[in-house]
């Protein structure tokens, strides 16, 4: 049956390329804004002190003696400064990027984010919260679990996450019964 | 669930085989990359007289005084490990595919890698310059390169997912109602039309990349 092309189905390296463009677009978009700004947004400034207090929080509930000071926190015998990029900041604009621009309606990508980006600050809590413990009872193991460690599981846990989002959320349809 | 359950244990695994491998092998790899970056500061008057690993950072020695430069290149591993594992992880590809993706991915990396470093070290300044800002807004590529790469070399690794199953279809049954029907294209584009509910549903394109038309 001839077809006329407009209603050919996108092909598997349209929408991919299609999902590449919309993608390094918003990455490198959002990505550029501490540099334009020459510093980063203040939404993600307000996050450092945030993240600070709930870092403190965690600690304390943990037996240590904390004291926070904006976005310095100092427990035991150790302290640690939040910067905007301890905030999560790179995973929530690659999870942002990759949500937006993968095929799939409004209303689900906006579900997406609704769980994806709470979902990666706990992560990176968490991640914050075993670096103070490794600080304080191995700090040898410090820079290690900082740039190595830390940062491959937050990335594959962005990755998972998204693979989460689209398998159960973007999902597929329901098995029609065959009739005949 | 199974399919997802699958890859983010494999994901898991490999990520921890090649952290392993990397505590190994890491320091080489640095080296290696460290000579490749010579070949261009050479060609860029740089001058460099040899170079050392420093844990997590390679030292360029220059002739021209005052431009020894320290680089970290933590994100190199970071990006190594990231890619291989996803590459790995996903399923089902051919192993030549597979193998030869992931060296294509890996020595793109690596390129990335090398053409970083280069620009860190000809363009280095302590203030804060706008080729400094260029430099600095590279790093992070360093994270999201790999898994761009895996989207680009393995497609089928994040568009396999969310899929329906190909056991889901039969070849003479409409995927979008179940009726069954002889000729199925034909029966979508006259009972559904070819709008975003027939043809160009998600149900229809899978069915279209099964059987084709």
């Amino acid at each position: 049956m001839a077809r006329d092309r407009k209603s050919k189905p996108p092909s598997r390296r349209r929408q991919v390329v299609k999902f590449l463009v919309i993608f390094f677009g918003l990455w490198a978009a959002l990505w550029a804004v501490p540099y334009v700004l020459k510093t980063f947004p203040p939404g993600v400034r307000g996050l450092c002190p945030i993240t600070a207090s709930w870092l403190g929080g965690i600690l304390s509930l943990l037996g240590f003696k904390v004291n926070v000071d904006g976005v310095f926190v100092s427990y035991g015998s150790n302290g640690l400064s939040i910067i905007a990029e301890c905030t999560g900041y790179t995973a929530l604009v690659l999870f942002f990027s990759v949500v937006v621009a993968y095929p799939s309606p409004v209303t689900k990508k906006l579900l997406g984010l609704a769980i994806g980006f709470p979902l990666i600050l706990a992560f990176n809590l968490f991640r914050l919260v075993i670096m103070a413990l490794v600080l304080q009872y191995k700090p040898q193991y410090f820079d290690f679990a900082h740039l190595y460690f830390w940062q491959v599981a937050l990335i594959i846990f962005v990755v998972a996450l998204v693979v989460f989002w689209i398998e159960k959320l973007v999902g597929r349809e329901k098995t029609l019964p065959v009739s005949s | 669930m199974r399919k997802l359950f699958l890859f983010l244990l494999k994901l898991l695994m490999f990520s921890l085989c090649f952290f392993v491998i990397w505590l190994l092998v890491g320091e080489y790899t640095l080296l290696a990359l460290g000579y490749v970056v010579e070949v261009p500061l050479k060609l860029w008057g740089y001058q460099p007289t040899g170079l050392q690993i420093e844990g997590k950072a390679i030292h360029f020695f220059s002739a021209l005084p005052g431009r020894s430069r320290v680089c970290d290149v933590e994100l190199t591993p970071v990006g190594i490990i990231i890619f291989l594992s996803l590459a790995f992880a996903t399923a089902p590809v051919r192993l030549k595919r597979r193998l030869r993706s992931a060296l294509l991915g890996l020595l793109l990396l690596l390129a990335f890698h090398a053409v970083y470093l280069t620009l860190r070290v000809l363009l280095f300044s302590p203030a804060d310059t706008s080729q400094m800002m260029l430099v600095r807004f590279l790093a992070p590529a360093g994270i999201l390169l790999p898994v761009a790469l895996w989207i680009l070399l393995f497609p089928t690794g994040l568009f396999g997912f969310g899929k329906p199953a190909a056991t889901q279809f039969r070849r003479n049954v409409c995927p979008v109602c179940g009726t069954r029907k002889d000729d199925v294209v034909a029966h979508i584009v006259q009972a559904h039309g070819k709008g975003k509910k027939g043809l160009k549903s998600r149900m229809a394109r899978r069915y279209l990349e099964l059987y084709g038309e």
